[in-house]
């Protein structure tokens, strides 16, 4: 029996998310075109549940946000656990923002489970899952501004489904959901990261889990991007259950972690973003690493750690220096 | 989703597990008392629940733990999504009586002494002084404590917006006196942050008046965060 991420993910929005978006200071809206919009953070308020809950769907209903905390320096912070069940389907095929639909002059990156319906990106080329029982898309915007009829038509003409069968999730990154949603982007950042390297087996990734910190929240949309981003590059930690040869992971603990840019190691995020112009899609591949990842072979029993927090960007970011 | 439909569910689910949750029932005339630590020893079960009901299901509670050293003892976080609504909604102007309100009495009332919880009409929980269910009470006054300043100072309810603390449950003890020693060092450790929009000289002024604990104002506005720690140390002002 085979399973679908977007039946899954659909599931926690008609049952969690919709009958409460009042209590989630959350929006829902019907498009013209019969496209379901969630509003969580554009023109409402949103909140940490309606954060769990966009994450818990990015993740295709396989994955779950849990809130803890954190020391940064002296300073106790929340913090998102990301754990999830088969992880490379998750990731690859599911969280990445790895669709992007150009829309008003730039490229607009989408998330989750309606990735998988049809292969839309390279990531999700890179597992097997297709979601070939999917009834509803679910997607999710980092935007702005709120989806309308031709954001959701042009996703859905890439998926091959009709937007009367569509859910799209959106917040900026200027709101408590889309700091969350995307600093819970740990393991979705290490798999990208492994993912663009060809022969990494990503099949061989038993179990994972990531951690990073709630560092900012702030208004202002690029700042916010800068920061969110940071808690990612200088403050995550991924832990990955492998299960492989050792000279399978060592072949890539050299190019894997932000460190190991040198040149722009410890420098904040927002700089580097501006720099590509404020385009995602220009951003370096190398400045979206992930800062930590534990490897467990689980084969070999050996422990790979590689990487490290950089806690004086961490520390910047959340006190506004 | 109301507050105290919210509460009042939380409440039936309190009501329902009991006695196995380690609670006993009292049914009045116009009231139903759950005793969940002043003579019954109640836990963490119906504790979970009653904090998720304070907060009427708008945000996130967990155990967490408190690091003291090399031991590890346990804490309440709580993530809000509406700091406000849950301080109005629980704490403004009480006293006695905490908790939330519905038609007919209390939706989730809680007290410490049984005389007033015996009076007090709807659902009651009697956590006592002493109680696990107690110390997590108390945890709760992180929050309500902060956000009380910063109303009282003039900051509008409706720029404040989401809110995150960590309070360590005061280690319990039967004697009153030790109790109440355990719960002042308790509230000495805990850390508020709050995401509001205002002026960062008005932050800087009313942080300085938060007695106990450390408070991070986290300006959305200006992207600066002022805050006190411990005895009023005041930095980014």
């Amino acid at each position: 029996m085979g399973y679908s991420l977007n039946n899954m993910a659909a599931k926690i929005v008609e049952e969690q998310i919709i009958p409460n978006a009042e209590a989630l200071n959350c929006e829902v809206l019907k498009l013209s075109n019969g496209a379901t919009v969630i509003d969580m953070g554009i023109n409402v308020k949103g909140g940490w549940k309606a954060a769990k809950l966009f994450t818990d769907s990015c993740c295709g209903g396989m994955g779950e946000l849990v809130y803890q905390s954190m020391y940064v320096g002296k300073h106790l912070v929340p913090t998102t656990v990301i754990q999830v069940d088969k992880p490379d389907v998750t990731q690859l095929g599911s969280h990445i923002a790895g669709l992007y639909v150009p829309y008003r002059g730039k490229n607009q990156p989408i998330s989750g489970p309606l990735r998988s319906i049809v292969s839309t990106d390279h990531w999700s080329d890179r597992v097997a899952y297709r979601d070939t029982e999917a009834k509803k898309a679910v997607g999710h915007a980092q935007i702005t501004t709120l989806p309308d009829e031709e954001l959701t038509e042009l996703i859905c003409d890439r998926i091959h489904m009709s937007p009367k069968d569509l859910y799209l999730m959106a917040a900026p990154t200027s709101c408590v959901v889309g700091a969350v949603q995307i600093v819970a982007r740990n393991l979705e950042q290490a798999f990208a990261t492994t993912g663009d390297h060809l022969d990494f087996p990503v099949n061989s990734v038993v179990q994972a889990i990531g951690y990073s910190p709630v560092i900012s929240i702030e208004d202002d949309e690029i700042i916010a991007m800068g920061r969110v981003n940071d808690g990612l590059i200088y403050g995550q930690e991924s832990v990955f259950y492998m299960d492989c040869e050792d000279d399978d992971i060592l072949r890539f603990v050299d190019s894997l972690p932000m460190c190991k840019n040198e040149t722009v190691w410890g420098i904040p995020f927002e700089d580097m973003f501006r720099e590509a112009g404020s385009d995602w899609a220009k951003v370096p591949r190398d400045y979206d690493a992930p800062c930590k990842v534990n490897f467990v072979n689980i084969r070999t029993n050996h422990f790979f750690p590689i990487g490290a927090l950089h806690y004086g960007v961490l520390e910047r970011d959340f006190m506004g220096y | 989703m109301n507050y105290s439909k919210y509460a009042s569910d939380r409440f039936t689910d309190i009501l329902n597990a009991s006695p196995a949750n380690c609670t006993d029932i009292k049914e009045g005339a116009s009231n139903t008392v759950i005793d969940m630590g002043k003579n019954a020893q109640g836990g963490w079960t119906s504790v979970k629940l009653m904090l998720d009901a304070l907060i009427g299901g708008r945000g996130i509670i967990n155990v967490s733990r408190d690091l003291r050293g090399i031991h590890q003892f346990p804490a309440v976080e709580a993530f809000y999504d509406d700091p406000v609504g849950a301080y109005e909604e629980a704490f403004k102007g009480a006293s006695e009586v905490y908790g939330i309100k519905g038609d007919d009495g209390y939706a989730f009332g809680v007290a410490s002494c049984p005389c007033t919880a015996s009076e007090t009409k709807g659902n009651v929980a009697l956590i006592g002084k002493t109680s696990l269910a107690a110390a997590a009470f108390d945890t709760t006054f992180a929050l309500a404590d902060a956000v009380k300043l910063l109303l009282d100072n003039g900051v509008a309810a409706e720029n404040i917006m989401w809110a995150w603390s960590f309070s360590p449950i005061a280690d319990l003890a039967n004697d009153t006196d030790a109790f109440e020693a355990n719960k002042a060092k308790a509230r000495e450790r805990r850390v508020v942050s709050i995401w509001l929009r205002e002026e960062d000289e008005k932050l800087a002024d009313i942080v300085g008046k938060y007695e106990t604990g450390t408070l991070r104002l986290h300006n959305l506005v200006t992207a600066r965060t002022i805050m006190v720690e411990g005895p009023a140390v005041r930095i980014n002002c």
